[in-house]
């Protein structure tokens, strides 16, 4: 991505402005909690992770802790992750919230290439993580995880998981979009501390 | 045993190979009868006569025991309770007669066994896959299949 | 260049619409292909199987208590109900004696959980419908529920309450008080869903006389629950054929006589009163004791043999069919669910009816894709 406009030499903004009242980046002090300037990507990151759109795509039991978290109690539209979207071509990010069956993978493929990028996935309980409860030798319905047909950003473990845990693997999701380029998984929990 | 109930199961007992009264509060029914598989589309016309209704249909996998396909259905009344559990062993490969023309559950019913235990139904309107995906090329529940052992001589050979 | 003459015939003007396995009526991974002439359906087809978890092998692979977890995820809006009414079938079939505390709060937490089901139903069906607001009040009564039973038993969805023989945790005076300040909660919430819902002119025309099922097909497709209800029939397993002490209470089992959505609507809020009902009955009746049996079967063997149990979840008749022989890992175990039978009438139901009636109808039978698919 390009940088905002090129450099402009120190001396021409701090010219009328005492030194110590500007920061690095030239912002006057009394500007300076209203105005953020930063790499066009990183405001675009800001804005992608504080307004997801998930794609309203419940396959099984964790569906319904899923729209418990979009109810009123656990509210999922404070974190501007709110609007559920029935369309793939609307949707930023797709909650895996249920067991995978082979008969349902090439759909969720689907769906998944018909989402435009930037998209993230988010795996929502057991049995998108690996198989779950219904994970036996020699099972024969089941795909032993979401992460064999689409990549997946955010795992979320529980059976189901409680929608606080959604909530919290949705943050950790956003903080991961915000980190952009930078993000590091073993700096610990992010946003969330 | 009320009289509807009683005459239901003399019917089935004349249509039936055996009969007998079953302990309800034991195993849940309150007849049993064994029939032979051709006679099924008149069993249900029968159960069908009297005011019952079709619980299910499903198939159990006795080829080792019995070398048969156990096809099981289980007949209710709505009104005061009388279950029958009617038996049919199939020999493995035949086909057994549809009674969809009876029941219209069966339509499910029957798509079912044929799905996971390749049960063919004769007169079965469109008798395909219903459960696993329709290009599977095996029958999920016959008891060859999917076995836990295989796996792990799999994974120790 | 020659205009070919294209023959006019009834196809011409029919397209094949698929919807779902992934829209936005709440009714998990249903596919739906309707052939279409403009608005009217002229046939409907449900393709199932994309929830299919193989819960019937997996019964066939381990022994009967490993497979009590498996129960609640079979239909996970009536979890405790399938839960508890498996191990009610397994006391059944291998005699064993459930103490009176036990059997009262299994009532408790099967009426509530079936409050509960009906609950998000109700939501759900507004949402369906293009109603958002139910939804969010229905769930915070919910989430109440919830929380009760999250208190008692560690799980707000998919419990594993029951034991053979019981149940694993006890209640205690906190729980009694909070079910029943929830009662007089739901009892002050059901008018005001009436004012909300009820009367809305927008409701009453998309469901009053839509989607009828009558008495026939109903017996044709074995349908039971609310929709065999809504139609006149009064059948219900709990009164038909009763189990865990059913029969010692006294509620009314409500029937209306349309068979369209909005009778199958007034179904379930009655329902909802008269499991209140039940649950006020049974706190108050709520005796001491024990809520295991002092000496636990060890292991579970039926003798040889078939067996059959029946409950009533929020969907209807609920059976457990059981081939065992002799040993600790049953031979077969056939899960008869009731969303089976009752989505198996909608390519009759939904001839000659249209599009947008297709999301009330479906919305009003109530489905469960994971019971149906297994």
């Amino acid at each position: 991505m390009a940088k905002l406009g090129p450099k402009r030499p120190p001396g021409l903004i701090t010219a009328s402005v005492q030194p110590s009242l500007t920061r690095q980046d030239g912002v006057p002090l009394e500007a300076q909690p209203y105005v953020r300037l930063a790499p066009l990507e990183d405001l675009l990151n800001a804005a992608r992770s504080n307004s997801l759109w998930p794609l309203t795509f419940g396959l099984a039991c964790c569906a319904i802790e899923m729209m418990a978290a979009g109810a009123s109690k656990y509210d999922l539209d404070r974190f501007g992750a709110g609007v559920f979207r029935p369309s793939a071509r609307q949707a930023d990010v797709m909650i895996f919230a249920g067991t995978i069956s082979k008969k349902m993978a090439p759909v969720i493929k689907q769906l998944w290439d018909q989402m435009p990028s930037p998209k993230w996935s988010i795996a929502m309980g057991g049995c998108t993580i690996d198989g779950g409860p219904f994970k036996y030798p020699n099972q024969y319905a089941i795909v032993e995880g979401a992460d064999h047909i689409v990549p997946v950003d955010v795992y979320i473990p529980g059976c189901p998981p409680r929608p606080e845990a959604l909530i919290n693997g949705i943050l950790q999701l956003k903080a991961k979009i915000k980190a952009g380029r930078k993000f590091d998984p073993n700096a610990g929990e992010g946003e969330t501390k | 045993m009320s009289e509807a109930g009683a005459s239901l199961y003399d019917a089935l007992a004349a249509l039936a190979e055996s009969s007998a009264e079953s302990d309800y509060a034991k195993d849940g029914f309150h007849h049993r009868h064994k029939v032979a598989a051709p006679k099924l589309p008149d069993i249900a016309a029968l159960c069908h006569e009297h005011g019952y209704v079709l619980e299910m249909i499903t198939c159990e996998d006795q080829r080792e025991a019995h070398d048969a396909m156990r096809l099981v259905y289980t007949f209710n009344r709505l009104s005061a309770v009388d279950r029958h559990l009617i038996q049919a062993d199939l020999p493995p490969g035949q086909e057994a007669p549809s009674i969809v023309g009876v029941y219209h559950a069966a339509d499910w019913f029957e798509r079912e066994v044929y799905d996971m235990y390749g049960v063919r139904f004769a007169g079965h309107p469109e008798l395909k896959r219903i459960l696993l995906p329709d290009d599977a090329d095996f029958f999920a529940l016959l008891k060859d299949f999917g076995r836990i052992e295989d796996a792990e001589q799999e994974a120790e050979s | 260049m020659k205009i070919p003459d294209v023959p006019r015939d009834a196809d011409r003007d029919t397209f094949y619409l698929n919807m779902g396995p992934q829209h936005p009526s709440m009714h998990g991974v249903l596919r739906m292909v309707l052939k279409l002439r403009g608005e009217q359906i002229l046939e409907a087809e449900a393709v199932i199987g994309y929830a299919h978890r193989a819960h019937e092998k997996m019964a066939e692979n381990r022994n009967y208590l490993m497979f009590l977890p498996n129960t609640s995820r079979v239909d996970y809006l009536s979890g405790m109900i399938y839960n508890l009414g498996y191990c009610q079938a397994i006391e059944k079939w291998m005699g064993i004696e459930v103490p009176e505390r036990a059997r009262t709060i299994r009532i408790i937490a099967n009426e509530l959980n079936r409050i509960s089901s009906h609950l998000l139903w109700f939501g759900t069906f507004l949402l369906d419908l293009g109603g958002v607001t139910p939804f969010l009040y229905c769930f915070d009564d919910r989430e109440e529920i919830l929380d009760i039973l999250d208190q008692v038993t560690g799980s707000r969805l998919t419990y594993n309450y029951g034991r053979f023989g019981g149940v694993t945790v006890d209640v205690d005076d906190a729980f009694c008080q909070r079910t029943t300040a929830f009662l007089a909660r739901l009892r002050e919430r059901l008018p005001r869903y009436e004012d909300l819902v009820r009367g809305n002119i927008i409701f009453r025309e998309r469901c009053d006389g839509v989607g009828v099922m009558d008495q026939h097909t109903c017996f044709q497709h074995s349908v039971t629950g609310p929709c065999l209800r809504a139609c006149g029939i009064e059948y219900d397993v709990r009164k038909a054929e009763p189990y865990g002490g059913y029969d010692e209470y006294d509620f009314e089992v409500p029937t209306a006589s349309e068979g369209d959505c909005l009778a199958r609507y007034d179904v379930r809020v009655r329902e909802m009163e008269q499991s209140a009902r039940i649950i006020e009955q049974a706190l108050e009746r709520l005796p001491d004791g024990p809520i295991l049996p002092a000496k636990m079967k060890k292991k579970v063997k039926p003798k040889a043999g078939e067996y059959y149990f029946a409950c009533e979840s929020a969907r209807g008749h609920f059976g457990i069919y059981l081939v065992s022989d002799g040993s600790d890992i049953p031979f077969k175990m056939k899960l008869r669910t009731p969303s089976f039978s009752n989505l198996s009438s909608m390519p009759e139901v939904l001839r000659n009816t249209s599009v947008a009636d297709t999301i009330a109808i479906i919305g009003s039978v109530d489905v469960v894709m994971p019971e149906i698919d297994r």
